[in-house]
């Protein structure tokens, strides 16, 4: 009897253990879990843009081991035809590519671009991971400062995979490559190259399109195409205002009738027609969500300001501020734009009221940060010395106001070069040296930092014949910066220096 | 008995009923229930687990959605959920438990000491007459926890509607919670069937509902703090801890446990205070 007991005890445990349910569910729920777990362990890590090498590298081996807890040639292949399974390959895929990422912010980008690599080839099968791995791949070379990798990635991207997801929608990390990779070449001078890139995307739209995409992910696909044919500049306008036509009969694009009008606005304007702009923009912005709003503004501002009439371009932006009631970045730019406006028209008190107040109600952003430069430079090519020194001063108290008050590391950096630049501006050098010493000792990691150095080192050098500090900063620069070029440079000058003395 | 009689009656009920509640065998019909409370919770906070998956992930589905199955989503939800399945175990299983103590209590009461089994098999002699006659409880708890805010969702109806619906919903619970105080004494003690049971209350009711009503006010906010917590889940699982709101939950279960006890003791006391004062003929 007792063994009976005994027996029915272990089977119903084998049961309960082995269980009848979804093991790919359970799967699931631990790799979510363990992924979710190095999140948290990492978010302040992965937020800091000053962390150290040695954390950085923790936080992708904490990464890196959720990825192999989950190989990808375990759970790719099961992905095929088991959605839970594809969950677990997303997840296993996001670690190793955040592991890459990390690692490439720690210094070893040799590395990271191997690993890149290797997790586009095994999640070939989930290809919005191998696509994840590709932008992740342009994003940390953008962020390393190597815009020629960057580029390099985006077009092996934007060649590399089809416009359309899996499940019949955009993929709109396509997209924004094909974009960045046509504006680089348009930059470059290389037009054919920008148009054979918004070609060969549209040509990916396309086909999708003619293989009968689900009804609620056409609307964003003819919209793309639209977007790709513009870009091939005025050859493709047409087609692309028959394929903007397609979103506006589409009774599913309802989200999407504003971004269709701001693009027909968008094709007027580069046309010429600044009437019927004008009239699209006004009606998209009626369609646009709140915070899309001053696009349209911006086009039909736009459209009134090429056709010669700057008062109407400048009442277009003061009902778009007058609308506002709490400060946003939407405010912020239409003040930024009114300001511009003023100062092109020879309207300098009113610009400058204009850019105080974008200052005072929005102090923290880029545009404020551009206002300050221009209160200063203004006065300054009109030979106004007075006048620039006391907006210089004011334009400092802020700025010092804001270093003493925020914590934002972004915010901090641009503050600080802001105030060496305004300094610099008005060649007032000791002070500049000082504020290009302190965003060289605060951000030695940073472009910015290295920057400052080498040039308050300069300014010691060649302004103050001050080779002690010039000799201090360039040693500090040579064992400090993160990148071996400035390094070296920074060494060579140093020797020239001692040399010289 | 005057108004304020029967205050001072409910107050002393539920003095009586805390006093009684560091006598461990009196616990015997709650541990079980919460026992099989426990069992659910771990069950939906573990239903991606293959041993209940098959059952747990359609129903946490069912309740909260495709997204509930995501890891930490479900301990988000958790306290909802669990308060949901817990309404099934309530309605099948919550009325044996309070007959199981009343009888327990009842003897308590009357002789000093009571046996657990005696009054289970007590309970379960009268399990169809138990949940028969808090029936209509159980389904109007139903519709309020379930019908109510589903309704007013899909009329759309705004926040503020469904907060004031939600506040109504639980004022009509503790109403209800009055309205059937006596209902498991008149069927375990007093031996009715649910009929007669439902026919003695307005009696009942005539000469203690303001000792029902202040028992259970009593009982609510002893036990309201308990309730309070799991409005912490959300920031447990942002702060970093989830798998704690398990026993944010837990905690909350072991409140319901208390009020139930000293529920179902009050209303012992309660109703042979108020049966005393119907033979004396006052």
């Amino acid at each position: 009897m007792v063994i009976r007991r005994a027996a029915a005890v272990v089977t119903l445990a084998a049961l309960l253990a082995g269980g009848c349910g979804s093991g790919p569910l359970w799967a699931r729920w631990r790799a979510e879990r363990d992924l979710w777990r190095a999140d948290r362990a990492t978010h302040a890590i992965a937020g800091d843009p000053h962390a150290a090498p040695a954390e950085l590298a923790g936080a992708a081996a904490r990464y890196r081991k959720v990825s192999e807890h989950w190989p990808a040639d375990v759970w790719v292949p099961r992905a095929v035809d088991d959605s839970l399974a594809a969950d677990v390959a997303r997840v296993s895929g996001r670690a190793a590519i955040r592991s890459a990422s990390l690692a490439w912010r720690a210094g070893n980008a040799a590395d990271a671009a191997i690993s890149f690599d290797a997790i586009e080839r095994a999640y070939a099968a989930v290809w919005p991971i191998a696509l994840e791995a590709g932008l992740a791949h342009a994003a940390a070379a953008e962020l390393g400062g190597d815009s020629t990798l960057a580029f390099a990635v985006r077009r092996h991207v934007a060649r590399g995979y089809p416009p359309v997801g899996p499940d019949g929608s955009l993929a709109k990390g396509v997209l924004d490559c094909a974009r960045a990779v046509a504006e680089a070449e348009r930059r470059a001078g290389h037009d054919a190259a920008a148009d054979s890139a918004w070609r060969a995307f549209a040509a990916g739209l396309e086909a999708a399109l003619a293989s009968g995409p689900a009804v609620d992910a056409r609307p964003a696909l003819w919209l793309a195409l639209a977007q790709a044919r513009a870009g091939t500049g005025a050859a493709g306008r047409a087609a692309a205002r028959a394929a903007l036509d397609q979103v506006l009969r589409d009774p599913h694009a309802t989200d999407l009738v504003g971004h269709a009008r701001l693009e027909l606005a968008e094709l007027a304007l580069a046309d010429g027609d600044f009437a019927r702009a004008v009239t699209l923009a006004r009606r998209a912005r009626l369609a646009l969500p709140w915070d899309r709003g001053l696009d349209a503004v911006v086009v039909e501002a736009s459209a009134w300001e090429r056709a010669g009439q700057r008062d109407s371009a400048l009442t277009t932006y003061g009902r778009a501020v007058d609308e506002h009631w709490a400060p946003d970045r939407q405010l912020t730019r239409a003040r930024a734009e009114r300001a511009r406006l003023f100062e092109e028209g020879g309207r300098w008190e009113e610009a400058r009221g204009e850019l105080h107040a974008l200052i005072a109600g929005d102090p923290l952003s880029d545009w404020a940060l551009q206002s300050m430069r221009r209160l200063v430079v203004h006065p300054l090519q009109r030979h106004e010395l007075e006048l620039a020194q006391l907006e210089l001063a004011w334009c400092i108290e802020r700025l010092d106001r804001t270093l003493a008050t925020v914590l934002d590391p972004g915010v901090l950096l641009a503050t600080r070069r802001t105030k060496a630049d305004l300094l610099l501006t008005v060649g007032s050098d000791h002070r500049a040296i000082e504020a290009l010493e302190d965003l060289w000792q605060h951000h030695p990691d940073t472009p910015d930092g290295v920057w400052a150095a080498f040039k308050a080192a300069e300014l010691a050098e060649q302004q103050l014949n001050d080779r002690t500090t010039a000799e201090r900063l360039y040693r500090e620069v040579a064992t400090r910066a993160p990148a071996g070029g400035d390094r070296r440079e920074a060494e060579n000058r140093r020797r020239r220096l001692a040399g010289g003395g | 008995m005057s108004v304020f009689e029967q205050i001072a009656l409910g107050w002393a009920c539920v003095g009586a009923a805390v006093r009684r509640m560091f006598q461990p065998a009196l616990w015997t019909p709650w541990l079980l229930l919460g026992a099989v409370h426990l069992v659910l919770l771990l069950m939906i906070a573990g239903f991606a687990h293959p041993a209940v998956s098959a059952v747990m992930a359609p129903l946490v589905t069912a309740l909260a959605g495709a997204q509930v199955r995501h890891y930490p989503e479900v301990f988000r939800h958790l306290p909802e959920l669990q308060a949901q399945a817990a309404l099934i175990v309530d309605a099948l299983l919550g009325p044996l438990a309070a007959g199981a103590a009343v009888a327990l209590l009842a003897a308590a009461f009357e002789r000093g000491r009571a046996s657990p089994g005696d009054a289970i098999a007590h309970a379960l002699e009268r399990a169809g007459a138990l949940i028969v006659a808090l029936l209509p409880y159980t389904v109007i708890v139903f519709a309020i926890t379930f019908g109510l805010q589903g309704w007013l969702v899909e009329r759309g109806s705004a926040g503020l509607t469904r907060k004031l619906a939600q506040l109504a919903g639980a004022g009509g619970i503790v109403v209800l919670r009055v309205l059937f105080l006596y209902v498991v004494p008149l069927v375990v003690l007093g031996r009715q069937r649910p009929v007669e049971a439902w026919r003695e209350l307005p009696r009942m009711l005539e000469r203690g509902s303001v000792t029902a009503f202040t028992i259970v006010v009593l009982v609510s906010l002893v036990t309201a703090p308990f309730g309070v917590l799991t409005r912490f889940a959300p920031r447990l699982v942002d702060g970093g801890t989830p798998e704690a709101v398990v026993g944010l939950v837990a905690v909350q279960i072991a409140g319901g446990l208390i009020a139930a006890f000293l529920l179902a003791g009050a209303s012992v006391l309660a109703w042979q205070s108020i049966e005393i004062d119907v033979e004396s003929g006052w």
